[in-house]
C-alpha cells in the first residue's frame, strides 16, 4: 500500500484525498444521523423510560443485590 | 365495521373524562401541598409563639444546615419535598440564611438517586462505565456549585439579598401588604383550620408539633401524586420537548431538561431517566450534562409553588428562599456551564470517578458514603472545631 502510494501522481494522490474526505463526511453524516435517530426512537419509548426509573429508584434491594453480585 | 366510529367517539369520551378527572385530581393535589405549607408554618408559628431562635440554634452552623438538606433529600429521595417543606420553616420562623445552606444540601442530595440507579448497571462494565459517568456529572456540578456559591453566600450574602429584591419586587415588601388582593389565604385557612383542630383533638399539648407532621405527610403524598398523575398526563408533551431538543445543543438541553422536570414534578426521575439511556451508549455523557442542569432549575417552580401558599408577614422570608433556590440554580447554569475551564471539571470529574469506579465495584459504595454522609459530617466537625 505504501508503495503504491509512493509512486502515485501528484494528481491523481490529490483526487484521492479529496474522494476520501468526502466519504468521510458522508459517513460521519450517516453516523450522526442515526445517532439521533436512535435517541428520538428512545424518546419515542419515554413512558417505558419513566416507569424504569422509577422502579429503578425503588428498587434499592435488587440494586444491593447487583452491588454484591461479583460478575467481572 | 359500523359501530366502528361509535366505539372510537365513546373511547375517546371515556379519554377525555379520564384526563380531566386526573386534571382535577392535579389541582387538588397543588392546593393540597400549598395548605400544608401553610400547616407547617402555622405549626412552627404557634409552638414558638413567633420565636423560633432557640428552635433552629442547630441550623446556625451553615454546615449543618448543609448536611441537614442532604440527608433530608436523600433519606426522601425528593428535593421538591425538602425544598417546599424548607419554605414552611422559613415561614415558621428560620431565617432565609439559615436556610440557604439547606436549599444548598437539597440540591446536592438529590443527586444520590441516580446514582443509585447507575449502580444498577454495575455487572456490565461498559454500560456502568457509562451510566456512572452519566449520573456523577450532575453530583460534580453541584458540589462544586456548592462550593463556589456557599463560600460567595457566607462571605457577601449574595444569594439572599437577589432573593429578597426579587421577592420584593413580585409581592411587595412587608410595609405594602398584598393582603386584600390574596386569595391563597381565604382558600387555605378553613383546611388548615380543621387539621388545627383535629391535632388538638389528638392531643392539644402537642397540637403544633402534629400540625406540622400533617404538614410534611401532606406535602410529601402531595408531591408523590401530583408527578405520578403529571407522569401520565404529561408523557407526550415532555416526548415533544425532548424530541425538539435533539441534536440542537446545550441550550436546547437546559431548557428541555428544566422543562420535562417542571412537567413530572421530580427532578430524580429526569435525572435518573437519563441513566440507562446513557448506559446503553443512546445518549452521550455531553448531551446528558446539560439536561441533568436543566433538571436543577425545573424543580424549583415547586418551592415556588409552595412559596404562594404564606400569607402575611412571613410570605417575603417565604418567597426570598423559593428565589434564592432558583436564582442558585440559574447563577450556577450561567457561571459553571458558561465558563469552558468550569464546564469541563464535572465532567473530567464523572469519567475519571467511572473509569475508577468500574476497575473497582467498592469505590462506588465509598463514594456515595463519602459524599452524602461522611464529608458532611467531618465538615460540621472541622466548622465546630475552628469557629
Amino acid at each position: 500500500m505504501a508503495k503504491d502510494l509512493t509512486e502515485l501522481p501528484y494528481g491523481k494522490l490529490k483526487k484521492r484525498v479529496i474522494k476520501t474526505r468526502e466519504l468521510l463526511d458522508d459517513l460521519e453524516a450517516e453516523l450522526e444521523k442515526r445517532e439521533l435517530e436512535r435517541q428520538h426512537d428512545e424518546v419515542d419509548d419515554l413512558e417505558e423510560h419513566l416507569n424504569v426509573a422509577d422502579s429503578s429508584i425503588l428498587d434499592l434491594t435488587g440494586i444491593i443485590r447487583n452491588f454484591l453480585t461479583k460478575k467481572d | 365495521m359500523t359501530n366502528q366510529p361509535v366505539a372510537t367517539t365513546g373511547g375517546e369520551e371515556t379519554s377525555l373524562l379520564k384526563s380531566t378527572v386526573q386534571w382535577i385530581m392535579v389541582a387538588f393535589l397543588v392546593y393540597l401541598l400549598i395548605t400544608a405549607v401553610g400547616m407547617i408554618g402555622s405549626g412552627f408559628k404557634g409552638a414558638t409563639k413567633g420565636d423560633a431562635t432557640q428552635l433552629f440554634e442547630f441550623a446556625t452552623n451553615p454546615f449543618m444546615g448543609l448536611v441537614v438538606g442532604i440527608l433530608a433529600t436523600s433519606l426522601i429521595q425528593s428535593s421538591s419535598t425538602v425544598t417546599s417543606i424548607i419554605v414552611g420553616l422559613v415561614a415558621g420562623g428560620l431565617s432565609v440564611e439559615m436556610a440557604v445552606p439547606m436549599v444548598m444540601g437539597a440540591n446536592i442530595g438529590t443527586t444520590i438517586t441516580n446514582t443509585i440507579v447507575a449502580l444498577g448497571h454495575i455487572n456490565r462494565k461498559k454500560a456502568f462505565r457509562r451510566a456512572f459517568a452519566a449520573a456523577t456529572v450532575h453530583d460534580f456540578f453541584n458540589l462544586i456549585a456548592v462550593v463556589i456559591f456557599m463560600t460567595l453566600e457566607l462571605t457577601t450574602g449574595i444569594l439572599h439579598k437577589i432573593g429578597a429584591f426579587f421577592a420584593e419586587f413580585l409581592i411587595g415588601g412587608a410595609d405594602v401588604s398584598v393582603k386584600g388582593f390574596n386569595f391563597i389565604k381565604p382558600i387555605t385557612k378553613p383546611v388548615i383550620g380543621m387539621v388545627k383542630d383535629f391535632s388538638e383533638f389528638i392531643y392539644a399539648p402537642w397540637a403544633n408539633a402534629l400540625l406540622i407532621v400533617f404538614g410534611i405527610a401532606i406535602i410529601f403524598f402531595s408531591i408523590m401524586l401530583v408527578g405520578k398523575l403529571l407522569k401520565k398526563l404529561m408523557v407526550g408533551r415532555a416526548k415533544q420537548v425532548m424530541h425538539g431538543a435533539i441534536g440542537r445543543g446545550p441550550v436546547a438541553g437546559i431548557t428541555s431538561g428544566a422543562i420535562v422536570t417542571v412537567l413530572v414534578q421530580s427532578s430524580s426521575t429526569t435525572t435518573s431517566l437519563m441513566v440507562p439511556l446513557a448506559g446503553a451508549g443512546s445518549f452521550r455523557l455531553k448531551q446528558i450534562y446539560p439536561f441533568t442542569l436543566g433538571a436543577n432549575i425545573g424543580t424549583c417552580i415547586t418551592s415556588l409553588l409552595a412559596a404562594t401558599a404564606i400569607t402575611g408577614a412571613t410570605a417575603l422570608p417565604a418567597m426570598t428562599i423559593a428565589l434564592v433556590h432558583l436564582t442558585f440554580n440559574v447563577l450556577a447554569v450561567l457561571l459553571i456551564y458558561g465558563i469552558r475551564n468550569l464546564r469541563m471539571l464535572p465532567l473530567r470529574g464523572a469519567t475519571s470517578l467511572a473509569k475508577l469506579a468500574t476497575k473497582n465495584k467498592s469505590l462506588a459504595l465509598v463514594y456515595i458514603l463519602g459524599v452524602y454522609f461522611a464529608l458532611p459530617g467531618l465538615l460540621v466537625l472541622v466548622y465546630q472545631t475552628f469557629a
